[in-house]
């Protein structure tokens, strides 16, 4: 009895013992976490200063111009364009607008693994905030101009699942769409002769195929401009998406002109040793670099597809289907006349580094904008900051990016800097609720 | 190990000499191990990364006479990424004096960048390296 009595005592003395020697790992461990999120981090060199002082928001020229739309620049075509982005007439069942998908609340994402609009999008909904700026759109940039990528989604069967013909009515029925469009256009045509113009008709497979057919080749090519023209309203309208100026970009301010206080205020030191780690060892200024932090360039960074989807072929596929895209720079509904077309005339093609590339996503707003990847495979920042840490290889085409062997306190810093680059768009409010022009909307 | 480390270490500083020497000269003359002297100047300069534009490239024999009827292909990478040029830019005109119009170029990463240049003249073609720093 006794004996055992003895043991007990002394199991239990063990244990005490063991729980104590935790409770004081856990406290130094904490403190040394705490310690090392506030150490003061060294003093920015003057070359330092110079790379992060091309991310300030201040180095974003003016929106470059689209030689292929020439009324992109016109308030009354970003008008119309506005009330088109918006409005669910757009699309087969009356409820998708562009608007489902790009969100304005959420900096024109929707917080879903892919689109949903009458089915479901093949990939993550990308932001259009700051896509102007791009020469390509999509993530393998099968798409050369934001005209061009507009009419996408409205004949697309998952996403608007419209087509041509009914736009065009639509156009040419509501009367505030038909004044402005023809303030902006000239003249729409008469499509009340359902003998002429079926309700609904698309170059498409099936019965929106068949009516397609047997509509008169003049017949189509005035739809198809209008359908055109549509397209380019909306892309004056989107051009007007710009970032705004973050927490980040008043640290940067502050570092130029050396306000000590400022900066203090405005970053916190595990921000400043993680935009250090974004700039140097983790290396991501790479490719996301210059004020939207993407250089819109095609890059293979090794993303694991979903298990349901077939790994994405990226800009392979990308540059192949736009450069026989009837709707792109060189094509006969561009405005450009002498064709200059540069990036479609320069691309790269055929090159074994293409397979799988992806087109790199700004990260302004990113902390707001999960889930990441372009079929939305990442859930978290951290676990995108997990996946170049360890630089998996690629299930398709060659990974560019190595292994960063970043430690525990190093992820962290990184992570509490991609957070600083949250901030509302720099485009005025108005342009960023559903206008009230619209007698659909206003309902 | 250790050699693996001095032979990189030696490749990177002749490659910063080679970069501090173009720099220096305003990345007009080139050095090259080609049978010609190459000298460029960029339309858009300082040369900015993510910004398409185009270079005028000039091209004279050893002893300083001007090459002309001269066939330009460029091609070109980062050698410490796994990556060429973002564009495939075209030689656009022979402009005469040894002067001939690249466009289509752009750079979409600072760091160091390797073109190279291949003239081709009557069926020979020699290999010009451009090293550029951005
Ligand atoms: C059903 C959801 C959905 C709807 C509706 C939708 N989109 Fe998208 N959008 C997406 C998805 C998904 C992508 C990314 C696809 C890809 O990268 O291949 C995308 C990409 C884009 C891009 C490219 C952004 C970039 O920088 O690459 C633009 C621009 C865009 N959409 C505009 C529009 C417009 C204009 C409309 C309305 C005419 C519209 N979208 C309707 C889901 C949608
Ligand atoms: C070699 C070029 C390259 C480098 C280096 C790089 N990225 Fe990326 N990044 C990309 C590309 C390309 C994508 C899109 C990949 C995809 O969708 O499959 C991306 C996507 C992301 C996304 C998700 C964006 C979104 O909207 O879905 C985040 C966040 C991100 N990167 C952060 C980083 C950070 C942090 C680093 C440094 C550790 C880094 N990147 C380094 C090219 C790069």
């Amino acid at each position: 009895m006794c004996h055992t009595f003895g043991t007990l005592n002394k199991t239990v003395l063990t244990k005490k013992k063991l729980i104590n020697v935790l409770l004081v790992l856990l406290i130094l461990g904490f403190c040394l976490w705490f310690y090392a999120g506030n150490k003061p981090p060294y003093p920015w060199t003057a070359d330092e200063i110079k790379i992060i002082e091309t991310l300030h928001i201040d180095s974003l020229p003016l929106v470059p111009k689209d030689l292929s739309n020439s009324i992109s620049e016109n308030p009354l075509a970003a008008k119309l364009g506005h009330s088109l982005f918006f409005d669910t007439r757009l699309s087969a069942n009356g409820k998708v607008s562009c608007a489902t998908c790009h969100q304005p609340d959420n900096f024109f994402t929707d917080k879903k693994t892919k689109g949903m609009g009458i089915g479901s999008s093949r990939l993550n909904t990308r932001s259009i905030v700051g896509s102007a700026y791009s020469p390509w759109l999509y993530s393998n940039g099968r798409k050369d101009s934001l005209w061009s990528q507009a009419l996408s989604p409205l004949e697309d069967p998952n996403e608007h699942a419209s087509n041509r013909v009914q736009i065009a009515k639509l156009l040419t029925n509501d009367s505030y769409y038909r004044s402005t469009y023809e303030s902006v256009f000239g003249p729409l045509p008469d499509l009340s002769n359902p003998e002429r113009y079926p309700a609904k008709a698309a170059p498409l497979p099936g019965k929106l195929g068949t009516a397609w057919q047997s509509m008169s080749e003049q017949d189509r090519e005035l739809i198809t401009e209008i359908f055109v023209n549509t397209g380019k309203a909306i892309a004056a309208y989107e051009r007007l998406l710009v970032p705004g100026p973050s927490r980040f970009d008043s640290y940067v301010k502050a570092v130029s002109e050396n306000n000590l206080k400022i900066q203090e205020q405005s970053f916190s030191n595990s921000e400043i040793r993680g935009l250090r780690l974004f700039i140097s060892k983790a290396s991501c200024i790479d490719c996301h670099n210059g004020p939207l932090f993407t250089n819109n360039e095609f890059h293979n960074t090794g993303v694991i597809s979903s298990p349901t989807d077939t790994p994405d072929k990226g800009r392979i596929d990308g540059i192949r289907i736009v450069k026989t895209d009837i709707f792109n720079c060189m094509g006969v509904y561009s405005d450009d006349l002498n064709q200059n077309c540069e990036e479609l005339q320069y691309a790269r093609y055929n090159m074994p580094e293409l397979l799988g590339a992806i087109r790199t996503p700004s990260l302004r707003n990113i902390k707001s904008s999960a889930p990441y990847m372009h079929s939305g495979q990442i859930e978290t920042l951290a676990e995108v900051i997990e996946h170049y840490n360890l630089a998996p290889l690629s299930m398709i085409g060659h990974n560019e990016a190595e292994p960063l062997n970043l430690s525990l306190f190093e992820r962290r810093d990184l992570l509490a800097f991609l957070k600083t680059l949250e901030a509302p768009l720099s485009t005025h409010q108005n342009w960023l609720i559903s206008p009230t022009t619209n007698p659909k909307n206003s309902l | 190990m250790e050699i693996f480390k001095a032979i990189r270490t030696l490749i990177n500083i002749s490659l910063l000499f080679t970069v501090g020497l173009v720099h220096s000269q305003d990345q007009a003359s080139i050095t090259n191990t080609c049978a010609y002297k190459l000298s460029f100047v960029s339309e858009l300069d300082p040369i900015e990364i993510n910004r398409m534009h185009s270079w005028t490239i000039h091209i004279e024999t050893l002893t300083g006479i001007p090459v002309e009827g001269a066939a330009i292909t460029l091609e070109g990478g980062m050698p410490e990424h796994d990556h060429g040029l973002p564009t495939s830019p075209r030689m656009t005109a022979e402009l005469g004096s040894g002067d001939y119009r690249i466009e289509g170029i752009r750079f979409h990463m600072s760091g160091v960048w390797e073109i190279t240049a291949t003239i081709i003249i009557d069926d020979t073609h020699n290999l010009c390296v451009i090293p550029l720093e951005l």
